[in-house]
């Protein structure tokens, strides 16, 4: 990281000071944040059926019980969290490609009626997905895609948020690049793949571990589209499991369903410090020019 | 570059025809007769054929249902139950096939049936709480299977579980609700005598409090009387009986167009249950407490007492130190006669179809379930539910106190607390959320029991 | 020099690659995105409902300007907004910005600390939270308790339901803005930095003065996409209080949710989504010309 080089001294310990306790407000949210999870963490070592039990900052009896109902379930919870997997990543990987594609279009092309059909596409955005979870369903029933995890992955393919973000990201590629590629001959495709993209990696790694993210908590619609057991993905599958049988009502198990929400955030966690390297400042603009 | 754009242009015409061709969901026939409590005499104008049949069964995905003790490999999975119920039936009708739809539990709601219904798709057969089933009722779907199952079957069922003029739907079993004591904490404070004697089960409010009042005066550390709560709607149905003991009621008879709980005994009952709440004879936050606490309550004996289900009896034996459950029924005021049971009840009802020869079908599939001397009652044992069926009362294996339950039951008798009336889903809320602002003192008894019923009269007027 | 007017022919031929790369992502958005909205849209002029679909013009409409419950979580939803915004950009835009500047492993670190509550959250986190709000045995209590004060129904109670609410949804949100702002800031030249500083710049002059201005577009990606998201804030609502205590938690999101699955009322439920989708329109419109004059 390139440190600043200040004039006065004097003002350079200020600078320190307000950094200083801008660091210690970080800091200090960041444990805030991290509070709830490390409860989840500490209670899935507890057995909690029913109801929290009393703030522990260590579990007094710590148990693997948890995590071991949740291997040994009688559920399919390894083919749950390879539904969530494989759709979330198949999700991500269509969505980012026709984010770019599309965003790059906006940010950089011109067309007739280029601002309406954006307006529109954001517009679309708008409407919350209950209000239009109907509509949607009876589409994809209509395109067989019930039972499927096609019929998971495609609506969310075109996700409006994906386009928006990367056409901002992309506007800020500076024109000049891309007619200089063009000036030495290079075909579309090439100048998309390797001028562009690579200048908006961290965008990109981003965009993938929200779209992931977004694929990974579609609670709602998995629900309706995934009928078959083995295909449900881990969210829906976990709720059921978490649920004792009991005569009349439902009855939480939360020791395991702090257990189900430690391991139903691995991939994730996996998959943000993977793309770590694409948040480090890469290629810059100013190294590419001249 | 030609040909991808060929490619491209032929994708789009497919896809817009696919849209074009898209026809509008056919909205499944309704009834002209929106209200329940008009039956229609359908009277079976065929008789069965032989030909053969194909009928669809939704059943909900109760997780009790698996393991079935005797059936443990052959019900592993989530509906696998379901697939012996049909396997049975079938083989004995061969011409009948029957195919499965496995509700997903973690819904909650009906969202998975809706959206099938919404597309097109309408099952014959449905299985479920009658919380959920009692929509469809409303909606003008469901089969009077009066005309349809024998008059022996209907007869059997205890009074006040079916009305037998419209058999909109036949349980298969019923929980009922009740108040469990902690018996070994009353032991412990020497104030048995206190509670309801174990052949009658029964007692008066002053009883109850007198009860109540023993275990504060004990000053245990962390324990409580009682637990009242009104979160969320979770549980609500747990102490409906407490409304009952008063002789209040939600709905007149069969009546489901309007509400009729704020009556002079609906105020003595909610002023009742305020009062145990304002008192401290009721876990404090009663506001912000859900059903997991009560359950979470009972299970550490920090409350002596609980409207609840038979469950508790579970958590009893299973808890960190186990203790004895003791199952009453819910106090009555003087000159009130012993409330009746609210029951949570799994029951299954028929789609009414054009042809004629599923619905025949689909309703001796329905008998027969309800009928099965060996699917019932592991039912029962699988919920730790009773049977609504006076026939098979001695056919059941249950506890000392489910059976004590379930002989109070049959002298009391049974009372739908609200899911006979279609739209109970956007009631409960409701109700939750008055009790809340009394529980938090936001609003007297009074006010939360007439906007209680000014809104639910609005809801079922819309 | 003979510049002939561009006929319609000749756009399309020299754009055509932006439309080979718009329509396979057009395609999808027509079938799974905009059509089923038109259809909403449509619906709402409808009293759709499992066994009703009758046109009835604007019924829906005028209906629920009269009804209480969709006005208070109307309101509500101003309020949401209004608290939670400006909140969120104004966090994530400093945290971010003091994150940049540090080495890369202690930006993971944070960058990873603050986006987990927005990777767990859900079902499991809601519980935590309850849990700490707990009127019995809740971790707020057990600190209230510590200084001597009584315990409080902080979820049931109407002062402090929707400060709750509050607070839960900025632990669950602010995360992805915060990754957000550091991928725009690590995109951001160090050489324009550079040349104000020598000229005797601040760290706040350089954080108004280029930070904000270069971000420009990714900010105002954020506040609409924050606009959106919490105008249609549901789960948190459903998961923490239900709408209560007296309704004065109610979302629309949420009652949108219970008009369409609990009553079954999808034509009233599309006409709440089409009046939410009109206000979240001209707000982000509204909002975006005030951040210009800014």
């Amino acid at each position: 990281m390139q440190k600043m080089e200040l004039l006065s001294l004097k003002g350079k310990r200020a600078e320190r000071l307000s950094t200083g306790v801008q660091y210690l407000f970080i800091i200090l949210a960041a444990l805030f944040f991290l509070m709830p999870l490390y409860f989840m963490l500490i209670g899935s070592f507890r057995e909690m059926i029913g109801a929290m039990a009393t703030p522990q900052l260590l579990p007094k009896n710590p148990t693997l019980k948890n995590y071991f109902d949740l291997i040994n379930s009688s559920f399919p919870v390894g083919k749950w969290m390879f539904s969530s997997i494989f759709i979330s990543t198949v999700t991500t990987v269509l969505a980012v490609l026709i984010s770019c594609m599309m965003g790059y279009v906006f940010a950089k092309k011109s067309f007739p009626g280029k601002k309406w059909i954006f307006l529109l596409v954001i517009t679309t955005m708008m409407l919350p997905k209950q209000a239009s979870l109907i509509p949607l369903f009876l589409t994809v029933k209509e395109l067989g895609l019930v039972n499927s995890y096609w019929g998971v992955i495609l609506p969310m393919i075109s996700w409006p948020y994906g386009i928006f973000m990367m056409r901002q990201f992309m506007q800020e590629v500076p024109n000049e690049l891309i007619e200089y590629a063009q000036v030495e001959g290079a075909g579309e495709i090439r100048i998309f793949t390797h001028v562009v993209m690579p200048l908006v990696k961290p965008s990109i790694a981003t965009l993938a571990i929200i779209m992931f993210l977004q694929s990974w908590g579609d609670f709602m619609w998995q629900l309706i589209i995934l009928k078959r057991q083995d295909m449900w993905t881990m969210n829906v599958g976990l709720s059921v499991l978490i649920r004792n049988a009991s005569g009349g009502a439902s009855i939480i198990n939360y020791g395991l369903a702090m257990a189900g929400g430690c391991i139903a955030a691995l991939p994730i966690v996996m998959l943000f410090l993977a793309f770590q390297k694409y948040f480090i400042k890469g290629v810059t603009l100013g190294a590419v020019k001249g | 570059m030609k040909k991808s754009v060929l490619a491209l242009i032929s994708i789009v015409m497919v896809l817009s025809m696919l849209l074009g061709c898209q026809t509008q969901p056919s909205v499944p026939a309704a009834d002209a007769a929106t209200t329940t409590g008009s039956p229609e005499a359908t009277a079976a104008a065929e008789e069965a054929s032989s030909e053969p049949v194909k009928l669809k069964f939704y059943a909900y995905g109760y997780q009790q249902l698996m393991n079935l003790p005797g059936y443990e490999d052959k019900t592993q999975n989530l509906g696998d139950v379901y697939n012996l119920l049909i396997d049975e039936f079938t083989a004995q009708h061969p011409n009948v096939s029957i195919e499965l739809v496995t509700l997903n539990p973690a819904g909650g709601g009906t969202e998975q049936l809706d959206v099938d219904i919404a597309s097109g798709t309408m099952p014959n057969i449905y299985y479920d709480s009658l919380l959920r089933v009692t929509k469809y009722n409303g909606l003008g779907y469901l089969l009077n299977l009066k005309d349809y199952v024998s008059a022996d079957t209907i007869n059997d069922y205890v009074a006040g579980s079916i009305d037998p003029e419209y058999v909109w739907n036949l349980p298969t079993d019923a929980g009922p609700m009740f108040l469990a004591v902690n018996k070994t904490l009353f032991e412990k404070i020497g104030a048995l005598d206190l509670l309801p004697a174990e052949d009658s089960r029964e007692w008066t409010t002053d009883e109850y409090l007198a009860a109540l009042q023993a275990v504060k005066d004990a000053g245990i550390d962390n324990t409580y009387p009682t637990i009242f709560w009104a979160a969320n709607q979770s549980g609500d149905a747990a102490n409906f009986g407490f409304l009952f003991g008063f002789g209040a009621k939600f709905f007149e008879g069969t009546d489901y167009s309007k509400v009729v709980l704020n009556s002079a005994e609906g105020l003595n009952a909610f002023n009742f249950i305020n009062n145990v709440v304002q008192s401290g004879l009721s876990v404090p936050g009663a506001a912000a407490l859900n059903d997991d606490d009560m359950w979470a309550t009972w299970q550490n004996q920090q409350i002596s007492m609980t409207g609840g289900y038979s469950y508790l009896q579970v958590l009893a034996k299973e808890s960190a130190e186990p203790f004895e459950a003791y199952f009453v029924n819910f106090p009555h005021a003087q000159g009130q006669p012993n409330p009746p049971f609210a029951t949570d009840t799994h029951t299954l009802a028929v789609f009414k179809s054009e042809n004629e020869q599923e619905n025949i079908w689909a309703a001796k599939f329905v008998e027969f379930i309800t009928s099965s001397e060996t699917w019932i009652p592991l039912i029962c044992q699988a919920h730790g539910t009773l049977s609504m069926r006076n026939s098979f009362q001695d056919k059941l294996t249950l506890s000392p106190e489910l059976a004590a339950i379930a002989k109070r039951m049959t002298q009391d008798g049974v009372l739908s607390y609200g899911p006979t009336c279609p739209k109970w889903s956007e009631l409960r809320p409701l109700y939750a959320s008055e009790l809340q602002a009394m529980f938090s003192g936001a609003k007297t008894p009074e006010q939360a029991l007439a906007d209680f019923e000014t809104e639910a009269n609005a809801v079922l007027a819309d | 020099m003979n510049e002939k007017k561009p006929t319609l022919r000749s756009i399309l031929i020299k754009q055509r690659w932006a439309y080979y790369f718009l329509l396979p992502g057009l395609l999808l958005l027509v079938v799974f995105n905009v059509y089923p909205v038109m259809k909403t849209i449509y619906l709402s002029f409808t009293n759709y409902t499992l066994t009703t679909k009758d046109f009835i013009g604007l019924a829906n409409f005028t209906k629920l300007f009269s009804d209480q419950k969709f006005l208070q979580a109307y309101a509500n939803c101003f309020k949401y907004v209004l608290l939670l915004v400006p909140a969120i950009m104004m966090f994530s835009l400093l945290i971010a910005n003091v994150l940049v500047r540090a080495r890369p492993w202690i930006q993971s670190v944070f960058r990873g600390a603050f986006y987990l509550p927005t990777v767990v959250g859900g079902v499991v986190i809601a519980a935590v939270w309850i849990w700490i709000f707990h009127p019995l045995n809740g971790l707020l209590n057990y600190v209230v308790n510590a200084f001597g004060g009584e315990a409080i129904t902080w979820l049931a109670d109407v002062r402090y339901a929707m400060p709750a609410v509050c607070l839960v949804v900025l632990t669950w949100t602010l995360g992805t803005p915060i990754i957000i702002f550091m991928a725009g800031m690590l995109g951001i030249s160090p050489e324009l930095y550079e040349s104000a500083t020598i000229d005797g710049a601040t760290r706040t002059q350089l954080f108004f003065h280029i930070t904000i201005p270069v971000l420009k577009p990714v900010i105002v990606f954020v506040l609409t996409m924050e606009i959106i998201n919490v105008f249609q804030l549901w789960e948190v609502v459903y998961l923490l209080t239900n709408g209560g205590p007296s309704y004065s938690t109610m979302s629309m999101g949420f009652l949108i949710y219970n008009t369409a699955f609990v009553s079954g009322k999808y034509g009233l439920a599309a006409a709440q989504g089409v009046i939410l989708t009109l206000t979240i329109l001209l707000f982000s419109w509204l909002s975006l010309k005030a951040s210009k004059e800014a």
